[in-house]
């Protein structure tokens, strides 16, 4: 039975893990299947030249669907979990200029996926971003959880260690 | 705790800096796998991004504002529209779609055609910055949810006005509360107009709005000159609301009544799906855009 902080990664962690590669998932898929309408979308905010919003279309989309991979299947996923937040912190800077700027444009930050606003963007969506970059950093600082690949793999290298241990334990005692 | 968190959950007691470093590392390479798998997608699937160079093309117009100014729209400009035909009376104004987003920019393809520039494609013109366009006003008045404030002096105002405008002065403003603002709640999009140029007049309305708390605020920077020279609907007389600065309310041919009409047609003022008053009640959200 767990306990302490394996306890809070088993109830909290994953279903934290997984909702964030839901939100990146989810919006990069939208996004990577339609990269025209979120170029033009990310074009609206104004705030790059053109070259570099067609280079943003597509990295922007591809990027979080990596991030959305390894976050479900718990790889990486405090390097994942970085880059989550990274991009979120990003999007809302961007939001926060825009509302500065005072453009009233629509968000287009997930695609068609409304999570908590709708509508032009607005400082609804900086904190929505900011409960998802929340997201992001318990995800960073819990680790993956359980039922990860990289809780697998840690497991792995613990056992491998105690059994070196071991085999450590009985050369000495044999020379002894 | 959080290094204890952090080195339970990485299995490596003590060592919170090289699992940074390593987390660093691979965040980098998560990068560059997405960047380099857009970039491969780029290429079997390449996208256009000409919305604005189409715009300026087509209308001479900057969409996102910035250094590619609209061509001058001046008051002399009005000559050239001297053959116009009054289209406030021809055209009936736009059916007001209270839908939001591209629903409302949908309708305006019914939305009537004006006589002399053409029509621009609202749907690259949406980017509204402090300052807008003549072009992205019209845009506006077809979506009928922003609610149009006219600045200059009671005189110009009653011998022409952006039809459905309503008549609010910064001193009306500095002075007390105009009628005109019940048309308006504070999240309303507002835009005000005056007769271009230096647009004090327009500047010192939205400085007395913001004060009121109007947050979604612009300025149609080449005025009235600009959009009766273009030939976007246009309304004559006192409008719905006095604002009592008028000079001589006694010589108003209907007796300063707010609510009579002399122009003889609900497009004048007030009235009318495109009314931004009807916008404003029924999309008090201001985010039909």
């Amino acid at each position: 039975m767990a306990s302490g902080p394996g306890l809070i990664r088993s109830v909290v962690a994953t279903p934290l893990r997984l909702a964030a590669a839901g939100v990146f998932g989810f919006a990069a898929f939208i996004k990577i299947g339609d990269p025209q309408a979120f170029g033009l979308s990310i074009q609206t905010f104004d705030f790059m030249p053109d070259h570099l919003v067609h280079v943003s279309a597509f990295a922007i989309p591809w990027i979080e669907m990596a991030v959305g991979v390894l976050l479900v299947l718990g790889a990486w996923s405090r390097a994942a979990a970085l880059v989550y937040t990274a991009m979120l912190a990003s999007f809302t800077l961007l939001v926060y200029v825009t509302l500065e700027r005072g453009l009233s444009i629509e968000c287009g930050c997930f695609g068609k996926l409304k999570l908590m606003c709708d509508g032009t963007i607005s400082s609804c969506n900086l904190v929505q971003n900011g409960l998802l970059m929340g997201i992001g950093g318990l995800v960073m600082l819990l680790g993956p959880g359980r039922w990860s690949v990289d809780d697998l793999v840690r497991r792995a290298r613990l056992g491998e260690s105690r059994l070196r241990q071991t085999q450590l334990g009985e050369t000495q005692l044999g020379e002894a | 705790m959080a290094k204890r968190l952090l080195s339970e959950s990485s299995g490596l007691a003590g060592s919170g800096g090289l699992v940074w470093e390593r987390t660093l590392n691979r965040a980098l390479w998560i990068a560059a796998i997405g960047g380099a798998a857009g970039v491969a997608h780029s290429v079997f699937q390449p996208i256009t991004l000409e919305r604005d160079e189409q715009a300026a093309r087509d209308y001479g117009v900057a969409v996102f504002g910035g250094e590619e100014a609209i061509p001058a729209v001046s008051g002399n400009a009005g000559n050239d529209a001297a053959g116009i035909a009054d289209i406030t009376a021809a055209n009936e104004p736009p059916a007001f779609d209270a839908r939001a987003g591209s629903e409302n920019q949908a309708s305006a393809d019914d939305a009537p055609v004006h006589a002399t520039a053409p029509e621009p494609d609202c749907d690259g013109l949406w980017v509204f910055e402090e300052d807008i366009s003549l072009e992205q006003g019209w845009c506006a008045w077809q979506a009928g949810t922003f609610v149009f404030f006219d600045a200059r002096p009671y005189e110009e105002f009653e011998a022409g006005h952006v039809d459905g405008a309503f008549h609010v002065t910064g001193d009306m403003l500095s002075s007390g509360e105009p009628e005109a603002l019940t048309v308006a709640f504070p999240e309303d999009p507002v835009i005000v107009y005056c007769v271009g140029g230096d647009c004090s007049d327009a500047k010192a309305v939205v400085i007395g709005l913001q004060q009121r708390g109007y947050t979604s605020l612009h300025i149609m920077t080449d005025g009235y000159p600009g959009w009766d020279a273009l030939g976007y609907p246009t309304a004559a007389g006192p409008g719905m609301f006095l604002s009592g600065l008028e000079p001589d309310t006694d010589t108003d041919t209907d007796g300063g009544d707010d609510t009579d009409d002399t122009d003889g047609g609900d497009g004048g003022d007030g009235g009318g799906p495109g009314d931004p008053e009807d916008a404003s009640r029924e999309d008090p959200s201001g985010e039909g855009l």
